[in-house]
């Protein structure tokens, strides 16, 4: 638009060419236009087919575009916002939040009580008890801007997760939370979580996918368990164990405390089912390690709809091994990802 | 448009400005109450070409370079708006489209050069929704292809060095990969 007295030569240059090469003559502003209704992974393409493209495509106007509408709202909930404050352009924020996830103080409990003293006794009670800061983790989806975020431990519902002797919380470096949960022995596995639909991008297919690994020992009581989980009311069978992995010899990861007792639950236990070939549909899913170096299993698939009518409504996970009565030991529970699912 | 005799095209002209005048007319009543036309001025756009264009305020609201120049002078709309990079095909286009309520099934039988003029009028008199649905098009055209299918979609040369190209793929090597085929 700022060049006027460019564009007259080109309507009239158009008029004499017989057709094609006009379009290396549009202003940087069209084509910023153009690649902005295209896809993060073009808008990088793109940069590469004249200089002209490039300059466009690398505008804040296109990484604005590719960013969640409400990408300010939500890094302002960020427990660091200020390590957000060095980007020097929107594409450098929108990589930024593709690799580095955003730890949300969701569910950060303000309580207002009109006793001083007694607020802060519950503050300390709740926090010592690690309820006090909810953690979720926000992150985007590099190849299409969603949403993606990451259910802490702490955040899910784990029944028994409050009884040291069944579970107990711990701290890992490799995780992002402060927290995970760490499996000492149960035999009623039951996890389960939720997320607001609002919160997630709009009609977008998502995945949930529980995030794990065995603790340092090894873990018992997976190996061929089928484990029940369930994505909006929709089952199906994971394990949470690989098939290929050898049985663990049992004395090593019993808590000593129980060897005796278990002995005997475990002799009538060991019939297990034989584990079913690793392709077969129906099979049940088999984790896969993850680029953290933790382990994940898809607990299902939802599509998000999204709108103003559905914000409110709550996309509920489940995991649940509550059926054979056997007991299960040594698995660190990071959290629930929940992510937009990519054909193939 | 390449005629220079100035008798005949004078002619010309005035009979292309009666005929413009008419279509004009009709478009801009269609769907509307007949005394709406007569209560409301239309303004007068003069192409390139030297058409002169009478169009509904309405239509102009749109056209903001436009709309902020009517304001610029005092709302002064008896002399016809000068519009130097904008043909009457381009124009009438635009007003088609508009009459269609911007259609998009629309814009994909008109060949790629006039999308090109339409984008560069759309830009120039700053119709924001008429260019985003334009450039949409365009960008779903070029979505997913690769650099090579792009210059030549656009038939655009090259005008990096290999070094400036191999540092700028390298920075972002990571939308190259899992790349799928053109068609």
């Amino acid at each position: 638009m700022d060049n006027k007295s460019r564009n007259k030569v080109m309507v009239l240059e158009a008029e004499e060419e017989v057709g094609g090469g006009e379009f290396e003559h549009l202003p940087e502003g069209c084509i910023a236009n153009i690649v902005s209704f295209t896809t993060p992974p073009d808008a990088c393409v793109l940069s590469l087919v004249s200089s002209s493209f490039r300059s466009a495509s690398v505008t804040d106007f296109v990484w604005e575009r590719f960013l969640p509408s409400d990408y300010q709202a939500i890094i302002s909930q960020s427990s660091k916002p200020s390590t957000l404050t060095n980007y020097s352009s929107k594409k450098d924020l929108y990589l930024h939040l593709c690799h580095n996830p955003l730890l949300i103080d969701a569910g950060k409990k303000v309580l207002q009580i009109k006793s001083f003293f007694l607020s802060i006794i519950i503050h300390v009670y709740l926090s010592l008890i690690g309820k006090l800061i909810n953690h979720q983790s926000f992150a985007l989806d590099k190849l299409n801007g969603k949403i993606c975020y990451m259910l802490s431990a702490r955040s899910l519902s784990i029944v028994w997760g409050d009884t040291p002797r069944y579970w107990r919380w711990t701290s890992v470096p490799a995780a992002r939370f402060s927290e995970v949960a760490e499996l000492v022995s149960v035999c009623w596995l039951e996890i389960k979580g939720g997320i607001k639909s609002g919160t997630l991008s709009e009609k977008t297919l998502y995945g949930a996918y529980l995030v794990f690994k065995q603790r340092s020992g090894g873990a018992y009581g997976f190996y061929n368990q089928p484990v029940e989980v369930s994505v909006e009311g929709r089952r199906r069978t994971v394990y949470l164990e690989e098939a290929e992995t050898p049985r663990r010899p049992r004395e090593q990861i019993v808590p000593g405390i129980f060897s005796r007792v278990r002995s005997r639950f475990l002799d009538s236990f060991d019939a297990a089912p034989p584990p079913p070939p690793p392709n077969a549909k129906g099979g049940g899913e088999y984790p896969k390690e993850r680029s953290d170096g933790w382990m994940e299993v898809e607990l299902g698939d939802f599509f998000n709809v999204g709108g103003e009518k559905e914000k409110e409504k709550e996309v509920e996970i489940g995991v649940y091994e509550v059926k054979s009565g056997g007991w299960k030991a040594g698995i660190l529970v990071q959290g629930i990802e929940i992510r937009p699912k990519h054909k193939n | 448009m390449g005629e220079k005799g100035e008798s005949s095209k004078s002619a010309m002209l005035k009979h292309a400005e009666e005929e413009e005048l008419n279509t004009k007319r009709l478009k801009t009543v269609e769907g509307e109450e007949s005394n709406m036309v007569e209560e409301t001025e239309n303004i007068k756009l003069k192409t390139s070409d030297e058409i002169i264009f009478e169009v509904e305020p309405s239509i102009v609201k749109e056209m903001v370079t436009i709309q902020t120049f009517i304001e610029d002078n005092n709302n002064e709309t008896s002399i016809p708006i000068p519009l130097p990079n904008v043909t009457s095909n381009t124009l009438r286009r635009i007003l088609e489209f508009k009459a269609r309520g911007f259609d998009e099934e629309f814009v994909k039988t008109l060949g790629m050069d006039e999308v090109f003029e339409l984008i560069l009028a759309a830009n120039y008199l700053n119709m924001k929704t008429l260019l985003d649905i334009l450039t949409k098009i365009i960008a779903d055209f070029i979505k997913n292809k690769s650099v090579e299918f792009v210059r030549k979609f656009f038939n655009i040369v090259n005008d990096f060095t290999p070094e400036e190209e191999a540092k700028i793929r390298e920075e972002n090597a990571w939308a190259f990969e899992g790349f799928e085929c053109d068609d």
